[in-house]
C-alpha cells in the first residue's frame, strides 16, 4: 500500500465516524486514489475510477459515505466543498475574551502537585531505576510501583495484588474483554457477552472485534434517560456468557449506571463483570471488591493525571489473560518496563481526587446546577440528555432546539470555550453519537453540547458563557 | 472509436512514430435550456467543486467532469464560462477553491467576493482595493495586478462568454467513449517542442500566424477555452497562477487550445507536412 500508517490511521478513525466498515475494497479504492493524487497532484474523479478499478459512481457512492468527497478527504486531497452541510459559526466581538475549558470529560490538565512528582522523577529525583533490575536503585523503583499500587487499592478499598497497572483505560478494557475471549475461542467454543450499547469505544470495539471471530454478543440498551436495566442484563445471560461489560458512568452524558445491582445479580449466577470507571474514578466512591465487581478499569487523565497511564482492578481468583508478552512485568499479566514516573503521577492525582473527591463533587454540583439555571434562563426548551439524578456531577449534555451542533460547537470555541458536541461534522455530515441514538435523543430538531466542569471552573467562567450564549444561539439559528 | 478519439490518434500517429501522448481533452457548452445527455451528466460532481483548470487537468488526464454553478471551484472562471452575471452583487453558495483560500487568511468575519468584486477588478487589485480579505497569499500579497483600474483594463482584454448563457460545460478526454461527443474546443497540454510541431501542422494548410495571447489568470478557462471558441482561432498560454498552484500543472508544459474545426484542420495538416517538419530530430522531441 501506498498509504502512510499517519494515512492509514486517519482512514481508519474517518471509518469509525462514519459507521463504516473498510473492507478490501474500500483500501483498494483508497490506495489507487492516493497513488494517483501523488502522480498526478489532481484526484481522480468518476471515469478514472472507473477505468482502472472498475468502480461505478454507484457503488462508489455505496461504499463511500458522501462518495468522491470521502475519498478525497479520507486519502487527504484538498478539496473543496460546494453544500454547507455544516452550518457556519457565529461571529462575536468579544472585548473580554477568555479561554474557558469545560472539556473534562475528555481530558484533564495536569493538577499541580501531579506535574511536580513528574518534573521531579524527569529530573532524577525520584530515581530513574527499572523496577525489574536486581540493583538497590532498581528494587528501589519496585517499591515505589508497591506504593503506587497500595494507593489506588486503598482508595478503592481493596488490596494492591488486584491491581495492574496499564498504559490507559483502553488496553485494560481489552486486556479483559479480548482475554476472555479469545481464550474461549482457542478452545474451539463460541464466547457469549453481554454489553451495553451506551460503552465507550473501547470496550464496544473489542467486543465488535470478537464477534468477526465468531463470539456473540447480545447489547442491552439503556431506557431513555441513559440507565441501563440490571435485569434487561441478566435476561440476557445464556450459558455461554463469559462478561457483562456495564460502565460506572457514560463518558457523553454522565449517567451513574446501577452497578451494584447489576454486581449484585451477576454475582451468584457467577458470570463476570466489566466496569470501565474511567469516569467514574475520583467522582464517585467505588468499591468493586465489597461489590462484587469481577474487572473495573481506570485512567489518570480524566483526574488531572498525565495520560498514557491507566489501572485494572481484579478479583481475587478473577481470571486474566496477558495481552503482552514478554518480561513478566505485573505478576506476569503486562509485561513491559513500568512506566514508574505516570504511576507515581497516577497514584498521587488518586490520593488526592480520593480525599477531595466529596468537597469537591459538590462545588461542581453547584456550579453545574447554577450554570443549568442560568441556560433555562436563555433557553427554556432546553433538554437535558440522560437522567439528572443519577449523573455525574459535573457533566451537563445539553441539548438545544434548532441548534446544528456543529455550528454551536465552533461558534462555542471561537469564543474560547471547549466544550464536546454530541456528534461530529466530519466529511460534511453530522454523524451522531452512538449514545444520543442509543437513548433516542430527538438529533434533527436538537443541537447537544457536553458541559463537563473541573478543578479550575469558577462561576465567572460559567457567567462569560451565559454572557455570549444568547447572541450566538440568535446567530446560528438565523 | 469516437471521432475524437480517432483524430487524436492521427494526429499522433503522423506525428510521431514513437507512443508519444498529448495530455488533451476536449470541452463542450451546453447552453440554458439545452438538453444535457444523461450519459454527461453523471459527471457533475456531487459535493466536490473543482476549477475549471482543474477540471481541465482531469480531463487530459482521462477523466470527465461536468461543470455547472453548483460545482464550479472558481468564480472567475463562472464568469468566463458564461455561468454567472458577471455583475451578480451576491457571492455564490457555498465553499469555492479559492475563496476559501481567501477565508483562511482573512479575519473572522469573512463574505466571499461575488461575481461583480471580479468585475469591477477589486478582487484582482484586493490591497490597493483596500480590501486585503481578498488576498491569497498572506501579507505580502501584491495582488493579481497593482490596481483595480490596471485590472479592470486586463479583464477588457479577457475573452468570456457574456451575458451568461450556459448550464453547464463538460471537460472530457479523447478518450471518452460513453458518447461520441464532439467539443466545441479542445485543449492539449504540450511541451514547447510539441507546441512548436502543432502550430506548424496547422500553418502549412492556412499560412497563418499562430499568436498567443495570454493573461496571468484565468488562462485556461479564457486564454484556452473561451477566446478559441469565440475568435475561430489557435491560441497557446504558458499558464498561469490557478493552473499552476492549484491545477498543478507541470513546469515543463504550455496550454495550447483550438476550436474543433482548427483541431481538425491541424490533423490534416498534420499528416500533409510530415516531410516537411521532422520532428523526431528535434531536440527534446522524444521526451
Amino acid at each position: 500500500m501506498a498509504l502512510s500508517n499517519y494515512r492509514l490511521t486517519q482512514i481508519a478513525r474517518m471509518a469509525r465516524l462514519t459507521h463504516t466498515e473498510l473492507t478490501d475494497r474500500h483500501r483498494e479504492i483508497l490506495d489507487f486514489t492516493f497513488t494517483y493524487y501523488e502522480k498526478n497532484k489532481v484526484g481522480p474523479l468518476y471515469l478514472t475510477l472507473k477505468k482502472h478499478l472498475g468502480l461505478a459512481r454507484e457503488e462508489l457512492d455505496r461504499l463511500f459515505p458522501h462518495g468522491l468527497n470521502s475519498l478525497y478527504t479520507w486519502t487527504g486531497i484538498p478539496i473543496q466543498t460546494t453544500e454547507e452541510t455544516c452550518k457556519p459559526p457565529a461571529q462575536l466581538t468579544i472585548l473580554d475574551f477568555q479561554e474557558v475549558y469545560l472539556d473534562h470529560n475528555a481530558t484533564t490538565y495536569l493538577r499541580r502537585e501531579v506535574a511536580e512528582i513528574l518534573h521531579d522523577y524527569d529530573e532524577g529525583r525520584l530515581g530513574f531505576a527499572n523496577p525489574s533490575s536486581g540493583t538497590q536503585p532498581g528494587q528501589a523503583a519496585f517499591n515505589q510501583v508497591q506504593q503506587a499500587r497500595e494507593t489506588l487499592a486503598e482508595c478503592l478499598e481493596t488490596s494492591a495484588e488486584q491491581i495492574l497497572f496499564t498504559s490507559c483505560g483502553t488496553e485494560a478494557n481489552n486486556m479483559v474483554i479480548k482475554g476472555l475471549g479469545l481464550n474461549a475461542l482457542l478452545k474451539g467454543q463460541k464466547p457469549h457477552f453481554v454489553c451495553s450499547t451506551l460503552e465507550h469505544a473501547s470496550v464496544l470495539e473489542p467486543h465488535r472485534w470478537l464477534e468477526e471471530l465468531g463470539a456473540e454478543v447480545t447489547w442491552v440498551k439503556p431506557d431513555s434517560l441513559g440507565r441501563v436495566s440490571p435485569q434487561d442484563l441478566v435476561n440476557a445471560l445464556t450459558e455461554r456468557t463469559v462478561l457483562v461489560s456495564l460502565m460506572a458512568a457514560n463518558n457523553e452524558i454522565g449517567t451513574l449506571e446501577p452497578v451494584i445491582e447489576s454486581a449484585g445479580l451477576l454475582a451468584p449466577r457467577k458470570v463476570p463483570l466489566l466496569v470501565d470507571a474511567v469516569q467514574a474514578l475520583g467522582k464517585i466512591p467505588l468499591y468493586p471488591e465489597r461489590w462484587g465487581v469481577t474487572y473495573m478499569s481506570f485512567s489518570a487523565h480524566k483526574i488531572y493525571g498525565p495520560k498514557g497511564i491507566g489501572a485494572l482492578y481484579h478479583a481475587p481468583e478473577a481470571p486474566l489473560f496477558s495481552l503482552l508478552s514478554g518480561g513478566g512485568q505485573e505478576s506476569g499479566w503486562r509485561s513491559g518496563t513500568e512506566n514508574v514516573g505516570y504511576i507515581l503521577a497516577f497514584a498521587h492525582a488518586v490520593r488526592l481526587a480520593c480525599q477531595e473527591r466529596e468537597r469537591e463533587q459538590e462545588r461542581l454540583r453547584r456550579l453545574r446546577d447554577e450554570f443549568l439555571e442560568g441556560l433555562r434562563r436563555i433557553e427554556p426548551g432546553l433538554r437535558i440528555n440522560g437522567s439528572l439524578d443519577h449523573r455525574l456531577a459535573a457533566n451537563l449534555s445539553v441539548a438545544f432546539p434548532r441548534v446544528d451542533t456543529g455550528s454551536l460547537l465552533l461558534s462555542l470555541n471561537n469564543i474560547g470555550v471547549y466544550v464536546s458536541a454530541g456528534s461530529a461534522c466530519s466529511t460534511g455530515k453530522i454523524q451522531n453519537s452512538h449514545v444520543l441514538e442509543a437513548i433516542g435523543a430527538d438529533t434533527d430538531n436538537f443541537g447537544t453540547i457536553r458541559f463537563s466542569l473541573g478543578l479550575r471552573t469558577r462561576a465567572e467562567n460559567l457567567a462569560y458563557v451565559l454572557k455570549y450564549l444568547p447572541e450566538i444561539l440568535r446567530q446560528i439559528r438565523d | 472509436m469516437t471521432q475524437f478519439q480517432n483524430l487524436y490518434r492521427e494526429l499522433i500517429r503522423n506525428m510521431a512514430d514513437w507512443p508519444l501522448e498529448i495530455p488533451t481533452a476536449g470541452v463542450k457548452f451546453y447552453r440554458q435550456g439545452e438538453s444535457i445527455p444523461p450519459e454527461v451528466q453523471s459527471f457533475e460532481t456531487d459535493n466536490v467543486s473543482l476549477s475549471s483548470c482543474q477540471a481541465n487537468r482531469q480531463a487530459s488526464l482521462g477523466d470527465a467532469v461536468l461543470l455547472t454553478l453548483n460545482n464550479v471551484g472558481c468564480i472567475a472562471a463562472a464568469i468566463t464560462l458564461g455561468l454567472v452575471d458577471q455583475h451578480r452583487r451576491t457571492p455564490l453558495e457555498g465553499k469555492r477553491v479559492y475563496t476559501e483560500i481567501m477565508r483562511e487568511q482573512a479575519p473572522a468575519q469573512f463574505t466571499p467576493p461575488s461575481p461583480e468584486d471580479f468585475t469591477n477588478g477589486t478582487v484582482y487589485a484586493a490591497p490597493a482595493a483596500g480590501r486585503r480579505e481578498f488576498c491569497l497569499f498572506g501579507e505580502n500579497d501584491s495582488g493579481r495586478f497593482k490596481t483595480p483600474e490596471i485590472a479592470r483594463r486586463a479583464i477588457a482584454q479577457m475573452s468570456a462568454l457574456q451575458p451568461a448563457s450556459m448550464a453547464a460545460v463538460f471537460f472530457f478526454s479523447q478518450e471518452f467513449e460513453e458518447l461520441d461527443l464532439v467539443p466545441d474546443v479542445v485543449t492539449m497540454n504540450v511541451r514547447p517542442v510539441e507546441l512548436t510541431r502543432l502550430a506548424q501542422a496547422w500553418m502549412f494548410l492556412t499560412g497563418e500566424r499562430v499568436e498567443g495571447s495570454m493573461g496571468p489568470v484565468r488562462v485556461v478557462n479564457s486564454d484556452l477555452v473561451v477566446r478559441p471558441y469565440l475568435t475561430g482561432k489557435m491560441n497557446y498560454s504558458s499558464y498561469c497562477v490557478g493552473a499552476r498552484l492549484i491545477a498543478q500543472y507541470e513546469a515543463d508544459r504550455l496550454g495550447l487550445g483550438m476550436p474543433w474545426a482548427v483541431f481538425q484542420q491541424t490533423v490534416q495538416g498534420m499528416k500533409e507536412s510530415q516531410g516537411g517538419y521532422p520532428f523526431e530530430r528535434y531536440p527534446g522531441a522524444r521526451g
